[in-house]
């Protein structure tokens, strides 16, 4: 299953979580995360497809002219299967990996730019866990603008992140993440010592985009 | 940067080379820059250094920190007074090696290089070290079989490539006539027994109806030859 921003895609995969759905400016969206034994991606049907979505955690279904967003060719979004009009969803029974076999640890060198893993390594190091953006100036910023004012931190970790078998710049995409990487509150963001963050073995699901990793979950 | 998850003991084995501005270390298993150990802290002691850290993991390592890094050695001073008082502290370190007269040394300079850690934590490491290095080595192993499968094959094509290039030896029509008067044993010889037959048996036959016209052989049977005496 190689997923091209642009490009068609049909696979059999296993639903490996309840789909969630979210409203974003006024649009419903789906969510689940599917993997064919092998690869895990993210399939995602909006409104009107969304509306249409009958899959539920654990559900084999075979995909047939699933789109791989073309807007994902330049961005750091995660590997997407989109449902659109002129895709067919249908469940099928038969032999298929379990959501275990399916969500098995591989190792970070194994993993090529757009594809998710579950890796477990130690953070090596960490640049920053906040970040500003200055509405105002509409860009990232210090934590004091050029513009002289304060934007409020966003709590996300940035650092190294190695399993041993490689080393990668990595980034939590949310604040929520950035809290279960931490055990720390948003509020702290600016406070937390880097060896709180290293101190562990983490667990950890993320997606590669140009050679930086993304951490979605946290699994242990 | 590139982190080796690293035993005291897999040093007796690995080689300290330069790579261009980086000191790194080659092991069995693969090379790196910053080498990742862990392990209980045995004893400290204040060197011009900075301080002197000796781990058991459960080999003995020791390892100086701080000699280029004030925040380090900081770090690594707190660790020395509070190890005056407990005496059960595991640490996590990120060494670079460094070569000097022959003698291998361990410095951690970076920040943070050194940080307290839970046993778990430590009995952690230890289990995903091993995992990689099996994981690393297999594959070194399957990269060497492949390596020597490939250098067969092409051995093999290069051999069958030379026989092709190869001028092919003929054999004279006194040496094909000899042999078959040889094995005949009464109803003539059939092509297959002639020497170079297998080789190119369309250029054989040519051979035997050029002999038969120049009248040194006849063909009894379809298929047979015999010499004419």
């Amino acid at each position: 299953m190689k997923l091209v921003p642009g490009e068609k895609i049909s696979a059999i995969t296993r639903v490996l979580e309840e789909p969630e759905k979210a409203e974003i400016d006024d649009r419903v969206l789906i969510v689940a995360k599917i993997s064919n034994g092998e690869k895990t991606v993210n399939l995602v049907a909006w409104d009107t497809e969304a509306a249409k979505w009958n899959l539920k955690k654990n559900d084999i279904i075979e995909i047939i002219d699933g789109v791989c967003p073309k807007t994902h060719k330049k961005t750091h979004q995660p590997p997407t299967i989109e449902i659109i009009a002129d895709t067919t969803v249908k469940k099928v029974d038969m032999v298929f990996p379990s959501i275990n076999e399916c969500m098995r640890k591989n190792f970070l060198e194994n993993i090529l730019d757009y594809e998710y893993v579950i890796a477990e390594g130690f953070i090596v190091q960490v640049h920053s866990t906040a970040a500003y953006f200055c509405n105002k100036c509409n860009k990232f910023s210090d934590r004091m603008c050029e513009c002289g004012s304060f934007p409020k931190p966003i709590f996300k970790i940035e650092g190294m992140f190695s399993d041993g078998t490689q080393t990668l710049e990595f980034t939590t995409v949310s604040e929520r993440i950035a809290e279960y990487l931490s055990y720390h509150k948003k509020t702290d963001a600016s406070n937390i010592k880097p060896y709180e963050l290293m101190n562990k073995a983490y667990k950890i699901i993320g997606y590669i985009r140009n050679q930086k990793l993304y951490i979605e979950e946290v699994l242990a | 940067m590139n982190v080796l998850y690293m035993s005291a003991k897999d040093l007796a084995e690995s080689k300290y080379q330069r790579k261009g501005k980086w000191n790194t270390l080659e092991t069995k298993y693969g090379t790196g820059s910053t080498l990742s150990f862990c392990g209980k802290l045995k004893s400290t002691q204040e060197t011009r250094y900075g301080p002197r850290f000796t781990i058991e993991d459960p080999d003995r390592l020791t390892l100086t920190v701080g000699r280029f890094n004030e925040n380090v050695k900081e770090d690594a001073k707190e660790i020395m007074n509070k190890f005056k008082e407990k005496k059960d502290i595991h640490l996590l370190l990120y060494a670079n090696p460094y070569m000097k007269e022959k003698r291998l040394y361990m410095n951690v300079n970076q920040d943070n290089g050194v940080i307290e850690v839970s046993k778990e934590t430590y009995e952690r490491f230890h289990e995903l070290r091993e995992t990689v290095k099996e994981y690393l080595l297999n594959k070194k192993t399957q990269a060497k079989e492949k390596i020597s499968e490939d250098e067969k094959t092409q051995t093999k094509e290069k051999i069958s490539e030379d026989e092709k290039t190869q001028p092919k030896e003929k054999i004279s029509d006194d040496k094909i006539i000899e042999s078959i008067k040889n094995r005949d044993r009464g109803d003539g010889v059939s092509l297959k027994e002639i020497p170079g037959y297998l080789k190119d048996p369309d250029e054989m036959y040519e051979r035997i109806v050029d002999i038969m016209e120049s009248g040194r052989l006849y063909e009894p049977k379809p298929g047979l030859f015999k010499v004419i005496e």
